[in-house]
């Protein structure tokens, strides 16, 4: 089954450069989601893969087939490569009924006819489109044509499914149905997937792993809940979760291996990680996930700036000196302006970022 | 006497403004509609009616002498025929060539193509009377002077810049998303082509070929510089024909009214075609 590998691969248009040496290795089964801000190079990296665009150096191997070589001038075209492609617009022939969509692919790879009604049938049963079978693109809502791009993309049983931002045409409601639809079929149809998104919340929800990409280089490959948690540098931090972690200067000075005093918030304090923390601490960036900062008792002495309610929880912007930190709070609260607000910061997850480099160099807990 | 709405600012007229802008509308009216309201309402008069003083605005009774005599003395029969087979070959060689080059010149990446479309605006800065010359030699060399041939070899490379450019943009609005599912649905090049490309294209394709057939078949200045022979008359030269010692006006305008005929049932198909219909794949 297929492995996919990208080694070294690098586009440039003109001299733009859009992906920076990038190494990747796609396990199979796996729900991959590109992740990045626009411009970053994830729909290239996608295209790339997808044979749709060809890179400037590198080499991209799916499962034991090598697909594209700069050095040995390999370039299999995206009908070989075994693979499916969701495009943001669905791209759906307007001049096909649904049925024909479906069957197109399979027309094209000689399957015969029965086989073909059948499979066909099957996509249409599958993704709840049966009723649309003799419709044209144009007679179906935005939704239903998701549907049908999806039953096309998926009939001929690719090994591979690419999708870019599939879901950004739909509205709120229905993306996030369409959401859990696609992580059931990534179970059902037991395939690859690689899924383009700039969303930070579809890709946690979705993915086994994210690759988040930032200005053509690779920021961090992890699963979604190590890139939550352990973020590799600034950008990551500040890409992943809403509200964004809070970013509070500090400086420090060594105490042991395991122990930096830090200076922030106007306190001394003491910062300890269950491991050694290298790097240089003069100058630091302490990051701390909004749910770790609790409201109502503790050492620091806040002013409440803005509260945002949004039923299950409430963001409060809390105003310290001229830090600001934001608070999540479980259940509806509402509280007043200018209200003083001592808080606290609780948790082993609290992570040291250089200030210098932007990178972490340790996690722990703040007293 | 303009009112502002309220809330959105729309403009609502009076009703002495109304009047105004209707008593202009119908005047521009009467003056674009009057000469071919005059040319059918004469092919339908006979010949003493034509020259009556006053002249009769309203028909009394409808004549169609003109038009059997037009058929009958003038032998029109054979000029439409004639006008057709040239129009229709033009319409299909020119179609042909210039979808292919269109979609050539919109979606693929070639060397030269900017160049191609650069020369293809070129084309379009000379008027037909400079070309006419150069034209009649060319035609006196390769020996096709005075046959159908010379005026079809001319239509054909006069149609085929305006065409490309016109379908080239028709291929340009398909999004390339089309073009790329196919190929990975296992589409060859000219599959995409054949089976996605062109039904998309189809309805910008019917109305450049309308296009072309009006052009054609409405072209007075080549047809009547290089067809000598009566036997080889398209329409156009045809009415000519009615300029002996005296001017049969009947049986002109006549003419006139079946020459339009054609262009006027096309435009009002091709309506339908401008606005495409195919388009709307996705909503954006």
């Amino acid at each position: 089954m297929p492995r996919i590998v990208l080694e070294h691969v690098t586009k440039c248009f003109d001299k733009f450069v859009a992906v920076d040496d990038l190494n990747l290795v796609i396990e199979d089964r796996d729900f991959i989601t590109l992740l990045g801000p626009s411009g970053c190079g994830k729909t290239t990296t996608l295209r790339m893969i997808a044979g749709l665009e060809t890179p400037t150096k590198g080499r991209i191997t799916i499962g034991d087939t090598v697909v594209f070589d700069s050095e040995e001038g390999i370039d299999i075209s995206p009908a070989k490569r075994d693979i499916g492609f969701l495009f943001q617009n669905y791209a759906l022939w307007p001049h096909m009924t649904v049925y024909d969509n479906i069957a197109f692919g399979l027309e094209n790879l000689k399957w015969p006819k029965k086989k073909i009604e059948e499979r066909v049938k099957e996509m249409m049963a599958m993704l709840k489109i049966e009723q649309f079978e003799k419709r044209f693109p144009s007679e179906l809502s935005g939704g239903q044509q998701q549907r049908v791009a999806i039953a096309r993309t998926l009939a001929p049983k690719p090994r591979v499914l690419f999708m870019d931002e599939p879901l950004s045409n739909l509205d709120a409601k229905l993306r996030l149905e369409m959401r859990s639809e696609l992580k059931r079929l990534h179970v059902d149809t037991d395939s690859t997937f690689v899924y383009v998104t700039h969303d930070q919340l579809e890709a946690m929800a979705l993915a086994t792993k994210i690759c988040l990409m930032n200005k053509a280089v690779l920021q961090q490959y992890d699963p979604p809940l190590v890139v939550y948690n352990k973020p590799v540098n600034l950008f990551v931090a500040d890409f992943v979760g809403n509200p964004t972690m809070n970013f509070i200067n500090a400086t420090g000075e060594r105490k042991g291996f395991n122990d930096v005093f830090v200076h922030m918030l106007g306190k001394d304090l003491v910062f300890h990680s269950s491991e050694t923390i290298d790097g240089d601490v003069s100058d630091l960036v302490i990051g701390i996930r909004p749910e770790f900062v609790k409201l109502g008792e503790g050492n620091f002495n806040g002013v409440v700036y803005t509260t945002l309610p949004s039923g299950m929880e409430t963001t409060v912007k809390v105003k310290h000196g001229e830090d600001m930190v934001t608070s999540v709070v479980f259940g509806s609260v509402d509280f007043s302006h200018s209200l003083d607000m001592p808080f606290s910061i609780v948790s082993d997850n609290i992570i040291m970022f250089e200030k210098a480099s932007g990178k972490r160099i340790a996690i722990g807990s703040l007293s | 006497m303009a009112d502002k709405h309220p809330s959105l600012g729309i403009r609502y007229r009076s009703l002495k403004g109304k009047l105004v802008i209707g008593f202009f509308a119908t005047l521009l009216f009467i003056v674009v509609f009057f000469p071919f309201y005059w040319i059918i309402l004469s092919s339908f008069k006979s010949f003493l009616e034509i020259f009556e003083t006053p002249p009769k605005i309203i028909p009394v009774s409808i004549n169609f002498a003109n038009y059997i005599e037009a058929f009958t003395e003038y032998g029109i029969g054979t000029f439409i025929m004639n006008s057709l087979f040239v129009t229709i070959t033009t319409v299909l060689v020119t179609t042909i060539i210039s979808v292919c080059a269109s979609f050539a010149i919109s979606r693929l990446d070639f060397i030269g193509r900017d160049i191609f479309r650069s020369f293809l605006k070129a084309t379009q800065m000379f008027p037909v009377v400079v070309l006419l010359v150069p034209l009649f030699l060319m035609c006196n060399k390769l020996g096709l002077y005075g046959t159908r041939s010379s005026l079809i070899l001319p239509y054909i490379a006069l149609q085929i810049p305006v065409s490309v450019i016109l379908l080239s943009t028709y291929f340009a609005d398909i999004p390339a998303e089309m073009e790329e599912a196919a190929l990975i649905d296992g589409c060859s090049l000219p599959q995409i082509f054949f089976r996605i490309m062109l039904p998309l294209a189809a309805s910008g394709i019917v109305a450049v070929s309308i296009y072309t057939f009006i052009q054609v078949w409405q072209e007075f200045l080549i047809a009547s510089s290089f067809i000598t022979n009566h036997d080889f008359y398209t329409l156009t030269v045809g009415l000519t024909t009615f300029r002996g010692e005296f001017i049969n006006w009947g049986g002109l305008m006549a003419t006139s009214v079946i020459i339009a005929i054609p262009a006027m049932i096309l435009f009002s198909i091709s309506q339908d075609f401008f606005i495409n219909r195919l388009a709307g794949g996705v909503k954006e």
